[in-house]
C-alpha cells in the first residue's frame, strides 16, 4: 500500500483574483483547511500566547507562530513540508522563485486599533507577503478593512476588503505594494501573516 | 475552549469581498483612519515596515 501523502493545510489555496497593477497580487476566498480555519480561529480566542507590541507608529498584537507551543490539530501549519508547499503555490502564482524561509506571525487587532498605509518594503528583506483572515464574521460597521492603494496617496484608493474570515491575499513586496487596516470598531481580526524571501537570502 | 460551530464563518464568505462605498462620509473616515496621523513629518511608508522588524525576526 502507498504510504499516505501528508496533510496539506494549505490544499485550498488557489488565487480567485489576481492583478498586475497598482502591484502584483492575487486575492482569494479560501486557504486553509476548513477545520484547521475553526481550531486555529478556537486557539487564537483563548490559548495563543499574544503580545502587545506597541510603538510609535502602531501597536497591535502579535507571536512568530513557529516559536509557539501549537496544539496538535493546527502544528502542521508551520511543518517544513507543509510551508515548503505553501511556497511553491506562492512561485507558481507570481512566477517567482522563494527561498526555503518562511516566516509566519499572527497578528490580532482589538478595537480601536488599526494599521497606517505602508508598503512592506525593506532593502533586503521579504520578496512576498501572504495574509489570511480569521475571525467570527465582523460587520462593515466594525471596520478592520484591508485597503490597497494605488499609491501612497490615501486618498487614491484601489480595493477596500472586507476582512471575510478564510480570505487571503497574496503579493508582490515593492516600493508600489502599498496597504493599510483601517480601525477595528468591534470584534476581532485575526490574521496569519507569511513572509516569503528570495532565493538568494539565507535568513532562517 | 469556545468551540463555535463554524457556520458563521461560511455565512461570512458569502458576504462580497469588496466593500464599495457610496457614501462619501465613511470614505472619508476610512481614509482618516489610515493616514499617517499620527507621525509627525512627511510621509514614510516604510515606517511601519522597519517598526515591525525590530518585533520580528
Amino acid at each position: 500500500m502507498a504510504p499516505l501523502a501528508p496533510f496539506d493545510p494549505y490544499q485550498r489555496l488557489a488565487p480567485s483574483h489576481v492583478a498586475a497593477a497598482p502591484f502584483r497580487y492575487f486575492s482569494t476566498d479560501g486557504c486553509l483547511a476548513l477545520e484547521m480555519e475553526a481550531a486555529l480561529l478556537a486557539w487564537f480566542e483563548h490559548g495563543a500566547p499574544w503580545t502587545l507590541v506597541e510603538t510609535d507608529f502602531y501597536e497591535q498584537f502579535e507571536f512568530d507562530m513557529r516559536d509557539a507551543d501549537l496544539p496538535d490539530a493546527i502544528a502542521s501549519l508551520v511543518s517544513p513540508v507543509s510551508l515548503d508547499a505553501l511556497r511553491a503555490k506562492m512561485e507558481a502564482a507570481f512566477g517567482d522563485a522563494l527561498g526555503n524561509h518562511v516566516q509566519v506571525v499572527a497578528h490580532r487587532l482589538d478595537p480601536g486599533q488599526r494599521i497606517a498605509i505602508h508598503n512592506d518594503m525593506r532593502q533586503g528583506g521579504e520578496t512576498h507577503r501572504l495574509t489570511v483572515q480569521l475571525n467570527r464574521g465582523l460587520a462593515d460597521d466594525d471596520g478592520g478593512f484591508f485597503m490597497l492603494f494605488n499609491s501612497d496617496d490615501v486618498n487614491d484608493i484601489h480595493r477596500i476588503l472586507r476582512p471575510i474570515s478564510g480570505s487571503a491575499i497574496g503579493f508582490a513586496i515593492s516600493p508600489a505594494s502599498h496597504h493599510a487596516v483601517s480601525r477595528l470598531h468591534g470584534g476581532e481580526r485575526f490574521t496569519l501573516v507569511y513572509s516569503f524571501y528570495g532565493p538568494d537570502n539565507g535568513q532562517s | 475552549m469556545r468551540n463555535d460551530p463554524i457556520d458563521t464563518i461560511r455565512d461570512a464568505r458569502r458576504q462580497a469581498i469588496d466593500l464599495e462605498l457610496s457614501d462619501s462620509i465613511a470614505l472619508k473616515r476610512l481614509i482618516a483612519e489610515v493616514r499617517q496621523q499620527d507621525h509627525d513629518g512627511p510621509l514614510d511608508v516604510t515606517l511601519y515596515n522597519r517598526t515591525y522588524h525590530r518585533h520580528n525576526r
